[in-house]
């Protein structure tokens, strides 16, 4: 194949490849980071940098996961081992046709997610190249499971950690010294998670691979020094004579930035793959002139992802936050700390099965996780419904420009 | 716009808490205008009744605005019909003091001498009644914050327990009133007599409302 042409396609996917991750992150930073804002835990600046610096980390250290299922898992590479070119067509097809349905959707207001969307793009692109029988239609089944299963498991998480915080904090005789004793233990479970999903198989970039007991002593060694820490610095909070669920609320700031922050980085693990996934097949098929799959996604476009989602948080996370964050006051912080837990936790675990899950999906299952335990004063379930036709409309519509897409590339240039 | 940010409804707690605000304002003005009609002042108790009536019509508007704002697809942590009842006695409470003072505009009935002491004791029970319910009422916030469970509560239950002694004791001052009413009877003309039964029915039902206010909020904590 030509290779000028290669490396114009390739320009072209790694450009729409970040305008795609400015995009996710601008649009979903508020979803970790407005809670934050809105209880002032957090100035909106402050916001936008915790979230870009943990969408960055995150997409670097766990991204991989997830660009993998999209590169070679859905559709496989081998099929197209004697015509390179029509891979690397489909693939740039879908990120354009992707990009270009969801902001189609998002001009008409539709919450379309971008995981969706390009899940839609790459089966597209398989059917109407390899046709039915070339897509591997069990991963195609696991993965829109997890699209049903991911809210709802994280909205449990959710619903449980704010039945604990409500019956071992907000019933108690003594809120705040209750507060004084819980509150370090979610910190440390906060921190052994995050940490044990960062060293167990995660650091392979920084050639840093442990095992599995090992990477669990560490995990459950930071998470026993957060509890520490936490511990210290909740003494350190001298009672007012204020209402004791407001200062309970107000102990409860730093947990909710802590958990805002991994959600934030969970949110890069997951969603990075989006705009990379599709152009880490293109550069796999450049780097070896032919379709390998066992190239490993390289740091390089998880870096590039990750800078994208971060610049995307950067340039208009502060607009976004300030719009959202007066309308989410109702989620105080031991509201918020739930909810994203249960967030973050999920998609965590999603991303390190490889799952592409829609973050904004399993963030408002994991609300209503709360709103069932009695924790919210008002959810308004009109929204499901739009969520759910969005989603059903995403994955022909996402489909049908990938197709239109790859064939006029076939046309034009072969 | 994030769909998260669409997720949030408004939520009625403040509302309820403003809505609690002007029915006060309704009962606080009982005790004038009772003042001023056994004194026999009726430009006073006009002028006291049109400030009450200006109070009913406030709680109203905020109780329309409410029910605007809980369309069936909205989860609550409470019981949306338990919320709505309760939401409609705290405001029939308004209207009774409402009623009242339609009563006492409408005719000018005078107050004998005799009656006048229990009339003011019982005036007394009722507004007692509705202080505690007022009380009842005013935690809401602090039970959404709290989400409608554990010490407050419980704090909450008791004071409805409390609602509903005073009740109770504003119910005997009325049949004692009643009683003192028709001991006098000869003196009183058949019309006038039929008006005290109707005012005497409306300060009792006030209590009433204000006791069923508190039933409603008992249902709002066991509920859902």
């Amino acid at each position: 194949m030509d290779i000028n042409l290669f490396t114009l396609i390739l320009v072209i996917s790694l450009l729409v490849a970040f305008y795609s991750a400015v995009n996710i992150g601008a649009n979903d930073v508020a979803n970790s980071m407005a809670t934050s804002v809105a209880s002032k835990a957090l100035t909106i600046k402050k916001a936008v940098l915790v979230a870009g610096i943990c969408d960055i980390t995150g997409a670097i250290l766990v991204g991989s996961h997830v660009a993998n299922t999209i590169r070679k898992d859905l559709v496989d590479p081998i099929q197209f081992s004697d015509r390179p070119t029509l891979f690397v067509f489909g693939m740039l097809a879908a990120i354009l046709g992707s990009a270009l349905w969801v902001n189609i959707a998002t001009y008409f207001k539709l919450p379309v997610s971008t995981t969706h969307s390009i899940i839609g793009g790459v089966v597209g692109f398989g059917l109407v190249s390899v046709g039915f029988a070339g897509i591997k239609w069990k991963v195609v089944l696991y993965v829109v499971l997890s699209w049903v299963i991911s809210p709802v498991f994280g909205g449990i998480i959710a619903f449980t950690i704010f039945s604990i915080i409500k019956k071992s904090i907000l019933s108690s005789e003594d809120p705040i010294d209750q507060t004084r004793k819980i509150g370090p233990f979610f910190i440390g479970i906060v921190l052994f998670i995050l940490s044990l999903s960062v060293i167990f198989k995660g650091l392979k970039n920084l050639h840093l691979d442990l095992p599995f007991l090992e990477a669990l002593f560490i995990s459950l060694a930071i998470g026993v020094a957060g509890y520490f820490i936490g511990k210290f610095l909740l003494q350190l909070y001298k009672e007012r004579k204020e209402d004791p669920y407001y200062q309970v609320e107000k102990m409860a700031n730093p947990l909710q930035v802590l958990s805002a922050s991994f959600q934030a980085f969970s949110h890069g693990a997951n969603d990075v793959a989006n705009a990379i996934g599709p152009v880490a097949a293109i550069w796999a098929v450049l780097q070896t002139q032919k379709v390998e799959i066992a190239v490993a996604v390289p740091i390089e476009l998880l870096a590039l992802g990750g800078a994208g989602l971060a610049f995307g948080v950067y340039m208009w996370g502060h607009r976004v936050m300030e719009t959202v964050g007066e309308r989410i006051t109702s989620i105080t912080p031991t509201r918020g700390f739930s909810a994203e837990f249960g967030t973050a936790t999920t998609v965590l675990l999603c991303s390190r099965l490889g799952m592409p899950v829609s973050t904004t999906h399993v963030a408002v299952g994991n609300i209503i996780g709360v709103g069932l335990a009695r924790g919210i004063s008002a959810i308004n379930l009109d929204v499901i419904k739009k969520i759910i036709s969005a989603w059903l409309l995403s994955l022909p519509a996402a489909g049908l420009f990938t197709v239109a897409i790859y064939l006029i590339l076939k046309l034009v240039f072969l | 716009m994030s769909i998260i940010s669409k997720l949030f409804g408004k939520s009625p707690f403040e509302p309820l808490y403003q809505h609690m605000l002007k029915v006060k304002e309704c009962v606080d003005l009982v005790r004038p205008l009772m003042n001023a009609f056994i004194k026999g002042e009726n430009k006073e108790v006009k002028e006291v009744a049109n400030k009450i009536f200006k109070a009913e019509h406030d709680a109203d508007v905020v109780k329309k605005d409410i029910r605007n704002n809980l369309p069936k697809s909205i989860l609550l942590p409470v019981a949306r019909g338990d919320l709505l009842s309760f939401l409609k006695e705290q405001d029939n409470i308004a209207d009774s003091a409402e009623d009242l003072a339609v009563l006492l505009t409408m005719r000018k009935t005078r107050v004998p001498d005799e009656i006048k002491d229990e009339l003011s004791t019982f005036v007394d029970r009722v507004l007692e009644t509705y202080e505690v319910a007022m009380t009842v009422s005013s935690e809401i916030k602090i039970l959404a914050e709290t989400s409608f469970a554990g010490v407050e509560a419980h704090k909450v239950m008791d004071l409805i327990e409390e609602l509903k002694l005073k009740e109770w004791e504003a119910d005997k001052a009325q049949m004692e009133a009643v009683k003192k009413m028709f001991s006098i009877e000869k003196k009183l003309d058949p019309v006038s007599v039929m008006m005290w039964m109707h005012i005497f029915g409306e300060l009792g039902t006030l209590a009433n409302h204000a006791e069923n206010a508190g039933d409603r909020m008992r249902m709002m904590l066991h509920g859902s």
